[in-house]
């Protein structure tokens, strides 16, 4: 049947607008505002990172230890590093992980999820049990475990932590597929003798977007969190690359005489995850999913 | 209800020998020569390869991977590569005694916590207590455990001066003689799941204070104590078990960055240990107890759901 | 004369929306006296179930009572605290809804559920209470109520649980009684016992009962006055035989003729022009003017109040009592509507479209993981047999779980046939979708019931018409926007519609456009699985209107799946009565509604809600509920509910089909014994 290509394009524009629309939306959302605001400041800085900040994240210096100070913003570190410009690089290393892996994780565990759902039968009991025990180990295990066997590196810990997002998401992606699989338009869809393919992409897809986006918003404050986490056991991002979790590992010997080299670095962690949570929730409320 | 249990008892074990061959496959895949890094950079090959066929490690996979399995089953979980001639089995109970102790701490801290923050929020939503309730556990969610421990550590250990910093258990001693070594990491531990489940509450109050039968039970005169403590609690808590069960899986092999913050001795940080220093043997022996935790954990909270739950039991014992 | 129990005056209830204000109840008076059923009927919208959660004093929270008064036993309820009414429900004002699922506490046995309102009123102990709720149950009809206290809802079927919720509302004995359309979601079957239960009831208490439902004939048969509700105010009031026998508003004059009668036959239904009005922008004047066929200049300057018109008769209505008979009014004709499809049909009246010989559709069983684990299939089609010639409608009618929405999906190609075959114009497609050739596909269509899932969100009707034809047409795809325009044309949609969402339609033109995208293949047959059931009856009737215009157009046969004897009756030229998976009667419409009858055939066709008062008929009530289809009943299936069962046969063998032409009866009876029955309607 070469008529069914794949013709995603005459609902994309709308798609697009009705996805604007849902963050217009957000402004009658307190919470969701706020996140909106913390994610746009933090995009704005890691865009900017470059005219900002006034040292080089690796650039060392004799001032070792300088507490916060007109100079040094948040302080230096036991190299003699600037906190304030660690901190500001150490943002691009945290949104590109956590990007490329809920990128990676929102694809992955779509189409896993969508085509169990859709598919039913051995495909859903396979893939769900699949699922169900990949979802037994907890997320950090698996990341330590596969960092492992692949070694600590930026690109590891995105495979790493997108291969953890995709059971969850896979989950939410199936119950939401789910939710418009036996809708009498997919139904309709079929008896016109459209292609599976077509079905899945053209009619589900576009239905389940809203809940996938709130998702994603979950699972990118979740790989703030987990590289963080990762950065923290040394498992994650290696030095000298800027990361906030290794900021704060190496920050532990020195609480009692440089307690800021822990607080700065946390405190842009914990805005950055709720910034995204708060999202997710803003973007729950306004997409419908919950009241 | 019986055939239901067997069944559900022999998918938990199918899930756990799946688990068993995706944990050693992967540990088969870890780079490095373990022979090698018993005997050190200087030993000869015919050492080398002499310690290979003692180990076992010239059989083919599924060899190996049977007799590794056989040996779980017979309770010889073989020694450690990286401490010499320690036994893995009673080091991981060890282990598994301190996490269960630091999971049971977290759960009795977290579960009434938790239903009632979930309860209050739920029963007025948009009220402001149910906003700050919100707001307070998504703050509590978006907190890595590490930053809360350490600011624990910093208020309590740096600045006050009240509790150890470091929480590395003597084995000697009882449990409650150590209890201040335990407080911060059960509350480090603690964040994240109070956040989670008061959340699950909430939703689950407000769904079933909006159900129908709640709002006839409301006009049929019953009072309000009487129609929440009679209709919308019991179908807004039961749920709650499931999630509960599912963190309480997660308390036992999840804790590893609470343990790294404290230097806590629990389960989870004997894998990090045993990955760091390529131990296998213990790695394999920690993550299927890890698994094994979870998926009876889960086995079990499904036979108790399916016992509370007139619905599910009604139709499973049709089955 | 006495006060009545219940006296509303002036009643203006908004809901509150992040848009607007919905003005839900504009001005509604009514009184209510013991010991009388008084009807509310409406269709959706028009403020009925508002009016009775507003009596309850238990609106939404974005809800709110603006203005009047809620005169109960003389008391204002307006005035009451949360504490005061919680005295008062249950034990002087019970209510009980409209779907009893979700009206019950899924996890306490309903014993309990019923025992509680006794309990908190201190009118019983628990032990008498229960005691109490198993005498009503009793009175429900229910059977071993001893058993049924201690079981859980999910046990019970539709019709034994809202039997529960009439327990409930009955054991505090209050004053008045609520009823929000009870039987609503119930089958036409079970639809009729409970009906005789609220008749026994209201004939033995001294209580009064609101009865609140869209459907005319439910009132007609039960009520002892009306008031017919519209945009939320009553717009007529009157005794049941007096404005079943002469309505003076346009409105109820128009609703009452848009119900298929189901004495009547194949041909266009009045319908209600328009839709209904915007509740959030009321008009000036009357606010049926944007849709009345009279109205005059006077209905747009003021509006009209509720006058008597008779000693028990009121209107609000400047021009009522409409002079002489409403002519028939279809709104879809003024449109210009086009003829659909491009070519004429290969007509060749005789020849089969459709035939299924044999067909059985099993879903499950076999074995499970575990040799325990086995069950048996459910037998939702178990051996049908169907012929449909070209140019027909072939009606499917049955209650729910008789297979008929299954059988239409196996036709279809939806689901697998376990055994049979499927031969459509002669050619066998009994395969499943995926290995039917092109062709066979576009010339079979199907419309589904739910409008509000028929069409996916996220794209445009005119993307939704334009891809089958984008798919299946053979010309350029630059004449697909002149061809969607012109499909939406011949349903009676203006193609400027075109560019809408389907959020940004009503249900009737969900399902007209629903119908222009099955018809956009050009098929020989097109499957209707209760198109209309979801609808209003005045949107109903323009569908079905709609549905008999196209077929004359495009001689396209029609199998049209409904659980509803009046609209299979309106729309088919045969008909075929399924009872649990298998076929009862087949045969021509006129065969079907009159003697000889299958016993089951009997047994609907007097559970029928009819709106005429004046009417009475044979009642054949079925015992028990429909077996399950795991397990069917041995011999002929429906011998365990068989009102006329004659022995051992029925259990025994499965029934002859007694034919006599097309008309074919499966029982054991033989036909002169099923002629000498009365007829059912007429």
């Amino acid at each position: 049947m070469e008529k069914s290509n794949l013709d995603l394009s005459p609902g994309l524009l709308d798609r697009i607008k009705n996805g604007f629309s849902h963050v217009l939306k957000l402004r009658e959302k307190p919470l969701g505002l706020a996140g909106l605001i913390i994610i746009v400041f933090w995009i704005l800085i890691t865009i900017l990172a470059p005219y900002i900040t006034p040292y080089g994240a690796t650039q060392f210096s004799q001032e070792k230890f300088a507490p916060p100070s007109p100079q040094h913003p948040f302080g230096t570190d036991r190299w003699g590093r600037d906190l304030f410009t660690r901190i500001i690089a150490g943002s691009r290393t945290a949104f590109a992980l956590a990007l490329s892996a809920t990128f990676l994780g929102l694809v992955g565990g779509t189409a896993l999820g969508l085509s169990a759902a859709y598919f039913g039968g051995w495909t859903e009991e396979i893939l769900g049990r699949l699922m169900d025990i990949l979802m037994s180990f907890p997320a950090l295990l698996i990341a330590m475990f596969v960092l492992g066997v692949l070694g600590p590196g930026t690109i590891n810990v995105i495979i790493v932590i997108g291969i953890a997002h995709i059971p969850r998401i896979g989950r939410v992606a199936r119950s939401a597929t789910l939710q418009v699989k036996n809708q009498e338009f997919v139904e309709a869809a079929r008896v016109r003798g459209e292609s599976d393919l077509y079905i899945m992409g053209a009619e589900i897809l576009p239905n389940i977007l809203d809940t996938l986006g709130v998702e994603g918003a979950i699972r990118f404050a979740y790989s703030i969190f987990l590289s963080a986490s990762l950065g923290f056991l040394g498992l994650g991002v290696q030095p000298p690359t800027p990361d906030w979790g290794l900021m704060i590992s190496e920050s532990r010997s020195y609480l009692q005489i440089a307690p800021w080299l822990a607080i700065f670095p946390a405190l842009a962690i914990a805005s950055m995850v709720l910034g995204a949570n708060f999202l997710a929730e803003g973007l729950e409320e306004v997409t419908g999913g919950k009241q | 209800m019986i055939s239901f249990t067997a069944s559900r008892f022999l998918q938990a074990l199918t899930s756990i020998l799946v688990a068993s061959i995706l944990i050693f496959l992967i540990a088969e895949a870890l780079p490095g020569d373990v022979a090698q890094m018993i005997l050190g950079q200087y030993a000869t090959e015919e050492s080398l390869t002499a310690l290979r066929s003692k180990l076992g490690l010239n059989k083919p996979l599924h060899i190996r991977y049977f007799d590794w399995l056989s040996g779980v089953i017979r309770g010889d979980l073989g020694t450690s590569l990286s401490k010499t001639g320690v036994e893995v089995g009673p080091l991981l109970v060890r282990r598994a005694r301190n996490s269960l102790v630091l999971a049971a701490g977290a759960m009795i801290f977290i579960v009434p916590i938790s239903f009632l923050l979930g309860i209050a929020a739920g029963l007025r939503p948009g009220s402001w207590l149910d906003r700050t309730i919100s707001v307070t556990t998504l703050g509590l969610i978006s907190f890595p455990s590490f930053i809360t421990g350490l600011a624990l550590i910093l208020i309590f250990s740096v600045q006050l001066g009240w509790l150890p910093a470091s929480s590395s258990l003597e084995l000697s001693r009882g449990i409650f003689q150590q209890l201040p070594r335990l407080i911060m990491p059960i509350l480090a531990l603690s964040g994240v799941m109070l956040g989670y489940i008061t959340r699950h509450i909430r939703a689950s109050m407000v769904k079933v204070l909006r159900s129908d039968y709640t709002r006839a039970a409301t006009l049929k005169g019953l009072g309000r104590r009487k129609v929440l403590t009679k209709h919308v609690l019991r179908n807004a808590l039961l749920p709650a078990i499931t999630v509960i069960a599912i963190n309480l899986g997660w308390l036992l092999g999840g804790a590893v960055v609470v343990e790294a913050t404290f230097g806590y001795p629990g389960v989870a940080r004997l894998v990090l240990d045993a990955i760091k220093h390529r131990d296998i043997p213990v790695m394999e022996a920690g993550l299927l107890f890890v698994v094994v935790a979870y998926i009876t954990v889960n086995f079990g909270t499904d036979i108790l759901y399916t016992l509370l739950d007139p619905r599910i039991r009604y139709s499973r014992g049709e089955e | 004369m006495t006060e009545p129990l219940l006296k509303i005056e002036d009643l203006e209830v908004i809901y509150s929306t992040d848009r607007a204000e919905v003005n839900a109840i504009n001005g509604v008076s009514l009184e209510v006296n013991s010991g009388e059923v008084r009807g509310l009927v409406g269709e959706s919208g028009c403020g009925k179930s508002t009016l009775a959660f507003a009596i309850m004093r238990y609106l939404d929270k974005n809800g709110k009572i603006t203005g009047g008064r809620i005169l109960f036993k003389g008391e204002d309820l307006r005035k009451k605290t949360e504490a005061e009414m919680e005295d008062i429900w249950g034990r002087h004002l019970g209510m009980i809804y409209q779907d009893p699922t979700a009206s019950l506490n899924p996890s306490l046995p309903v014993g309990d559920q019923i025992a509680e309102v006794a309990t908190a009123h201190g009118l019983a102990s628990r032990d008498e209470a229960i005691q109490k709720a198993i005498d009503l149950l009793d009175r429900v009809h229910i059977r071993d109520p001893e058993d049924i206290v201690d079981r859980y809802p999910h046990e019970l079927s539709g019709g034994m649980r809202q039997r529960v919720g009439i327990a409930a509302g009955l054991i505090g004995e209050p004053e008045l009684l609520v009823m929000d359309e009870p039987t609503t979601n119930l089958d036409v079957t079970t639809e009729a016992r409970i009906l005789d239960i609220v008749e026994e009831l209201t004939e033995e208490l001294n209580s009064a009962f609101l009865y609140i439902t869209h459907d005319l004939g439910v009132i007609a048969r039960i009520g002892d006055a009306v008031e017919v509700m519209y945009a939320g105010q009553v717009v007529e009031r009157g005794s049941i035989e007096e404005l079943f026998e002469e309505q003076y508003h346009p409105y109820t004059k128009l609703l009452l003729r848009s119900i298929p009668d189901p004495e009547g036959s194949k041909g266009s239904l009045q319908e209600v022009p328009g839709s209904m009005v915007d509740l959030t922008d009321l008009p000036r004047g009357c606010n049926f003017s944007t849709r009345c066929p009279y109205r005059g200049e006077e209905c747009f300057k003021s509006e009209p109040s509720l006058d008597d018109k008779s000693e028990s008769h009121s209107a609000r209505c400047f021009i009522a009592p409409i002079e002489g008979k409403v002519e028939t009014v279809s709104e879809s004709k003024d449109t210009g509507k086009e003829p659909i499809g491009d070519e004429p049909p290969e007509l060749k009246r005789e020849d089969s479209i459709l035939a299924v010989k044999d067909l059985k559709k099993y879903f499950g069983g076999g074995s499970g993981w575990f040799p325990w684990a086995d069950s048996d299939p459910v037998r939702a089609v178990d051996g049908v047999n169907l012929d449909l010639e070209r140019s027909k409608t072939l009606g499917v009618v049955g209650e729910s779980g008789c297979g008929k929405t299954t059988l239409a999906r196996t036709i279809i190609g939806l689901s697998r046939a376990t055994e049979g075959e499927i031969d459509f114009a002669g050619k066998d497609i009994t395969a499943p979708i995926s290995r039917r050739s092109p062709k066979t596909l576009k010339r079979i269509q199907i419309v589904f019931q739910d409008p509000r899932s028929t069409l996916n969100p996220k794209r445009t009707v005119g993307q939704a018409i334009a891809r089958p034809l984008a798919l299946h047409g053979d010309f350029a795809r630059s004449e697909i926007p002149k061809k969607t325009a012109r499909l939406l044309r011949s349903v009676g949609l203006d193609p400027s519609l075109a560019d809408r969402f389907p959020d940004q339609l009503s249900g009737g033109q969900k399902q007209r456009v629903a119908t222009a995208r099955a018809f956009a293949t050009n098929p020989a047959l097109v499957l209707h699985d209760e198109p209309t059931s979801s609808l209003d009856v005045s949107v109903q009737a323009t569908i079905l209107n709609l549905l008999l215009e196209l077929q004359e157009g495009s001689g396209t046969s029609y199998l049209f799946i409904s659980h509803d004897l009046s609209v299979v009756r309106h729309i088919s030229d045969y008909i075929a009565v399924m009872y649990l998976g298998h076929l009862v009667e087949y045969g021509r419409t006129g065969e079907i509604f009159s003697p000889p009858y299958h016993p089951y055939t009997e047994a609907l066709l007097s559970a029928i809600p009819v709106p005429d008062p004046g009417l009475s008929r044979k009642r054949i009530r079925l015992k028990g509920s429909v077996p399950s289809a795991v397990d069917p009943p041995s011999g002929c299936v429906f011998h365990t509910r068989c009102p006329r069962k004659i022995g051992e046969v029925c259990e025994s063998e499965s029934p002859p089909a007694r034919g006599e032409g097309e008309h074919k009866i499966h029982c054991h009876i033989t036909r002169d014994e099923l002629s000498e029955v009365e007829p059912v309607l007429g």
